[in-house]
């Protein structure tokens, strides 16, 4: 025993679970399994490469695979203000703007030149159907992708959301240049230069783009390291292809010489939410239980997740009241976290971890309903 | 196709990472019986076990590039496998879990006139504990952790667990002597 205040194991406990028999497995067990492995790539060939999934956040039930093991790291407290991660505080880590930040680019900036599938709700859109450099993406580098966009509203909010504001803005537009510059150095090595960055602008302008042309209900500033990093995520709906669908999603902006960029494509690795879970088909949200608790797995060697709610709740993995965390050599850094209140209706949880002092970050934002 | 079971864990571990599905059942059956007394004490239900189980051998496959030469490959597929049981109990949203009926219809439930076996009675005061201590009380006393891994694996104090450790151990006794005594 490690701990020497443990009492000593109940054999008589002990010796009960031994007498459980434990069931062999339904038939077909094997039969089944071994046709879901048949779909599934050796797993050799399915490791990511660079280019292949930039959109790594995912939510419970999809089919990435789960991320490796470490246990959490103790976080630098000295990161976060502590008076940001308590739940009571949310005058400082919240930047709830609802309705006010007017991410406006002419409409039409949207209607033209759309291509592939519907962007699921609570996704993270982005160009993940296609390589960078792919000869079969849409659109050819420095084509604009739609029309000038005339006359965008000065948005309002914090310095961090004018940068996410200026980015959509700029894909929309099909502004590739401006796109370019306001990704930060780690997103830029990801796409390694400007002209695969520049392959996926149409990608880009139906996914993160967008947001141009619509309000965002609600815009939530989550600090993650003292002013030098942050989440914004965008809640609000918007009109692809025709169809409205309500989507969250979360964008990391860093401080880099002086100025901020988004780092969206630096990733700290994939990140899983467990609970609350994937959204229904047609975009409902997944929905927890009153007093439910959360569940994100985080990558390996990565600071301790910090979980925000909408209500401007904020904490840290393991640190904080109602949370757990650390399961040591799990594939992943499993964390828990129970809000303390969370009234009926509609919520968005954002997930961010991030590497060192941010230069990886890795944010997802999910949307999801408390009965 | 020549049979692979002749084959060590590392030759298997190779051969499975290059998409040989034969090798990574071999690998697998290797440490079923032990996942299978995990995740049945775990969750306390057949079915609940195979789906924890399904999840748990397919997560394994996508991941086993990851997977770190020289490290023991059952303690890997174990930790993975429990946190396929946890993320089945969370979907289940059980608490306490319902008690199965048993196949054997002699060792059903305990009733005036049928001696009920320990093995059922054990089954059956695992499933009505709270999720936390069932939880603890099998990683401690049902699969051997100390106190201060199962505080690791759980995420709370080292404190909690033995607090946990004592109201499950309790509850088990007073149930197994009532129904077994």
């Amino acid at each position: 025993m490690s701990d020497r205040d443990a009492p000593a194991p109940d054999r008589v406990v002990e010796t009960a679970l031994r007498l459980l028999p434990v069931p062999d497995h339904e038939p077909g067990f094997w039969e089944r399994l071994d046709a879901r492995l048949a779909a599934e790539p050796a797993p050799t060939a399915a490791a990511p490469t660079r280019g292949a999934a930039p959109v790594e956040a995912r939510a419970a039930g999809s089919d990435a695979a789960p991320v490796p093991v470490v246990p959490l790291e103790p976080a630098d407290l000295s990161v976060i203000p502590s008076a940001m991660r308590r739940p009571s505080n949310v005058v400082l880590s919240v930047l709830a703007v609802a309705a006010a930040v007017v991410v406006v680019v002419a409409a039409s900036a949207l209607v033209r030149s759309r291509t592939g599938g519907d962007q699921p709700a609570d996704e993270v859109a982005g160009p993940a159907a296609t390589e960078p450099g792919d000869p079969e993406a849409p659109g050819a580098p420095d084509e604009p992708a739609d029309p000038q966009p005339s006359a965008p509203a000065a948005p309002a909010g914090s310095p961090e959301t004018q940068v996410v504001v200026d980015w959509v803005r700029a894909l929309a537009a099909g502004d590739v240049d401006a796109a370019w510059a306001l990704l930060g150095p780690g997103s830029q090595a990801h796409w390694g230069s400007r002209d695969a960055f520049a392959a996926q602008r149409t990608d880009f302008a139906e996914g993160y783009g967008a947001w141009a042309g619509t309000s965002a209900e609600q815009v939530l500033v989550t600090p993650l390291v003292d002013g030098s990093l942050s989440v914004v995520t965008l809640v609000g709906p918007v009109e692809q292809e025709g169809a409205r669908n309500v989507r969250a999603d979360a964008f990391p902006v860093r401080r880099v010489d002086g100025g901020l960029r988004l780092e969206l494509y630096a990733s700290a690795g994939p990140v899983e939410v467990v609970v609350p879970g994937a959204p229904l088909d047609d975009g409902t949200p997944a929905t927890v239980a009153p007093g439910e608790e959360l569940v994100v797995v985080v990558p390996e060697g990565a600071r301790p997740p910090v979980l925000r709610i909408d209500d401007g709740t904020v904490v840290t993995c393991g640190q904080d009241a109602g949370t757990f965390g650390a399961l040591e050599g799990s594939p992943g850094q499993r964390c828990g976290y129970r809000p303390p209140t969370l009234t009926a209706g509609d919520h968005v949880l954002t997930v961010a971890v991030w590497r060192g002092d941010g230069a990886e970050v890795t944010a997802h934002s999910v949307r999801f309903r408390v009965r | 196709m020549p049979s692979v079971d002749h084959l060590t864990e590392p030759e298997l571990i190779d051969r499975a990472r290059a998409g040989d599905r034969s090798a990574f059942g071999v690998l697998l059956r290797r440490h079923d019986d032990r996942m299978r007394g995990l995740a049945y004490r775990l969750l306390a239900d057949r079915d609940a076990m195979d789906d924890a189980l399904q999840e748990a051998y397919v997560k394994a496959y996508r991941a086993l590039d990851r997977f770190r030469v020289g490290s023991s490959f059952g303690t890997w597929l174990y930790r993975i496998t429990y946190n396929a049981c946890i993320d089945e109990l969370r979907r289940r949203k059980r608490a306490p879990v319902a008690a199965e009926e048993p196949d054997d219809p002699v060792s059903a439930r305990p009733g005036p006139e049928r001696v009920v076996s320990a093995a059922e009675a054990v089954r059956a005061a695992l499933a009505d504990l709270p999720e936390s201590q069932r939880i603890t009380v099998v990683l401690v006393d049902g699969e051997g952790f100390d106190h201060q891994e199962v505080a690791s694996i759980l995420g709370v104090a080292p404190g909690t667990v033995a607090s946990r450790l004592h109201r499950a151990r309790a509850a088990l006794r007073k149930t197994l002597g009532e129904e077994v005594g």
